[in-house]
């Protein structure tokens, strides 16, 4: 679905991501974790054309991305950001409207179609309630569903989300993950996220792909990546390393900075 | 909530001003004349020397007015989105004063080239606006201080350009005078039919402009994570604002504010949604600016105070009446 081949990405003279390789499957939901400044951001950005990722790196279902139309991708991908801010009178249905412009040409208008999908994508987030509300007035977690709405209205095969829980308080975030898990369930769409907190990176992911200091160190199932060895050249720090009981996936419990 | 037939009315009633607007105002004048009579003359049955007021300096006048304030208003509210920024007009950005340095250039230094007039200010626009671009242009995007910074840097060269050209050309200056104060005396059905042709034009290009300016309003990576070609977008974007700005600078000369507070109240009306933004702040600029005319040539009558400097005085106190509200 999604292959990266030998990304590099330098900005100003200093490289932040260097001969990054890995394979998504469809259907799979990858986490992308790492450290601050470990260029996990830089590398979903490039996977998503926010920056350019150079010629043969990203593969989208075979497809170079830099020979796709910005709009050919944008009927494959969707990206959604940490943060976003929109038209202070911007109401939920209308950004959610926005989301099948990538499905128009410029002189179509909607169609039943696509309300339906609209439609859809206001239930699947819990937003029937605030489909006339104005998405600046939303809380952030209202608001994040709200842009997961559009991108999901987008009907993407692949969706990226950088840092999606990071504002979030810790029930929006478990909210935010099992609408995500649920979506990758229900349509079989491929999820590829960077996130901080290395637990829900565990229970939530099918593969983990971990960077540091701009290399990838390892990519594997959360059993294979989640190691107290791992962590400690990775983050530098001690853990102790049991079974989430409902998951059955590594749980992290942190003991301190490594020496 | 306003549901969005109301905000449509409201962009219906304000057409029905413009044209009560625009019957006052062709009435008003040194000859007096009553609604009633202006309807008569203009429909062919009034009396022979009104025929010739009304046809020959007021209907002229008021069009020119009303074309002119559609085009500063398009042009502001498509610059307000390209740049992200609530500031952005052709004023600000400078691409009145290039497109104006341009026209002047002509008129004073080439003036047998008079008929290049308008591709010159179209020039002279393409110029600033590239220049600001290229200023406030970084890495991420378009930042909205350096738009501003820019724009000051850019209107102070060209403001020296204009001032060195009218003290090294001072004998032909008087008859640039008047253009270059954003004046709407004098003009006649011939400029009328110059004007509206290529004004219309524009104005059809900025309809197709609407779906590009919302989406762009969202943001430049949400732009492109929906498809757009943001680069592409911008450029016809700025295109259809300079290109608008430029053929009425090229007309009528400096006249500030339109396109900056013109958007501004039309957001307060109906909203950013494009969609009704676009066509109310091209109804509203025309009503905007022929009041503004209206009230120079009449305040203090018979002189004739250009539209330009009406603007200025009660546009700017307005704008910075926004500016305190925190609606910017």
């Amino acid at each position: 679905m999604l292959r990266i081949n030998e990304l590099s990405i330098t900005i100003e003279q200093q490289q932040i991501i260097k001969g990054l390789s890995f394979v998504i499957q469809p259907g799979e939901i990858v986490s992308i974790i790492g450290p601050n400044g470990s260029g996990k951001s830089t590398a979903l950005k490039a996977i998503s054309r926010m920056i350019s990722p150079g010629e043969n790196t990203v593969f989208i279902e075979g497809m170079d991305l830099l020979h796709l139309k910005s709009k050919e991708i944008s009927q494959r991908m969707s990206v959604l950001f940490q943060s976003n801010d929109s038209p202070t009178d911007l109401t939920v249905e209308e950004l959610i409207e926005y989301g099948r412009t990538p499905h128009k040409k410029w002189y179509e208008r909607l169609n039943d179609e696509d309300y339906d999908m609209i439609d859809w994508a206001i239930e699947k987030t819990n937003l029937v309630t605030y489909r006339k509300r104005q998405v600046a007035s939303l809380s952030g977690g209202e608001a994040q569903r709200a842009w997961i709405a559009m991108s999901l209205a987008q009907r993407p095969k692949i969706l990226l989300l950088d840092e999606p829980t990071t504002y979030l308080d810790i029930a929006h975030q478990l909210q935010l993950l099992e609408l995500i898990h649920s979506v990758n369930r229900e349509l079989g769409m491929t999820i590829v996220m960077v996130l901080h907190d290395l637990n829900q990176a565990s229970i939530y992911s099918d593969k983990i792909c971990v960077i540091h200091e701009g290399q990838m160190v390892k990519y594997g199932t959360s059993d294979e990546v989640m190691t107290k060895e791992l962590l400690r050249q990775v983050y530098k720090v001690d853990c102790d390393i049991d079974r989430h009981f409902k998951h059955s996936k590594p749980r992290i419990n942190l003991i301190g900075i490594a020496e | 909530m306003n549901s969005t037939p109301n905000k449509k009315y409201r962009i219906i009633l304000t057409g029905i001003i413009l044209v009560i607007m625009l019957i006052l105002a062709i009435g008003i004048g040194s000859v007096t004349l009553t609604p009633l009579e202006t309807l008569k003359t203009l429909f062919g049955h009034g009396e022979a020397m009104s025929h010739t007021i009304v046809w020959d300096l007021r209907v002229p006048r008021v069009l020119i007015a009303a074309i002119v304030g559609v085009n500063l208003a398009i042009s502001g509210a498509l610059l307000q989105s390209v740049m992200r920024n609530p500031l952005a007009d052709p004023g600000l950005t400078g691409v009145s004063s290039g497109a104006s340095v341009a026209v002047l250039l002509i008129m004073l230094v080439l003036p047998n080239l008079g008929n290049w007039i308008p591709l010159a200010a179209l020039g002279g626009g393409i110029i600033a606006v590239t220049i600001v671009y290229a200023l406030a242009w970084k890495k991420n995007g378009i930042s909205p201080v350096r738009i501003i910074l820019a724009g000051v840097a850019v209107n102070a060269i060209f403001g020296g350009i204009t001032g060195l050209l009218s003290i090294l050309y001072s004998d032909k200056l008087p008859s640039a005078l008047q253009w270059m104060n954003g004046s709407l005396s004098g003009k006649g059905m011939g400029d009328v039919t110059s004007l509206l042709p290529y004004s219309m034009v524009g104005w059809i290009f900025a309809l197709f402009c609407i779906r590009s300016a919302n989406l762009l309003a969202l943001g430049e990576k949400v732009a492109v994570n929906l498809g757009q070609n943001t680069t592409t977008i911008r450029v016809l974007l700025s295109f259809v604002a300079v290109y608008l700005a430029a053929i009425s600078v090229a007309i009528v000369g400096l006249l500030g504010f339109v396109g900056l507070v013109v958007p501004h109240m039309a957001r307060l009306i109906v909203g950013s949604n494009y969609r009704l933004l676009m066509p109310m702040s091209m109804v509203l600029g025309a009503v905007v600016l022929l009041i503004a005319d209206t009230i120079g040539r009449s305040l203090f009558a018979p002189l004739d105070i250009p539209a330009g400097i009406v603007m200025a005085m009660v546009g700017g106190p307005y704008f910075l009446y926004l500016m305190r509200k925190g609606d910017m």
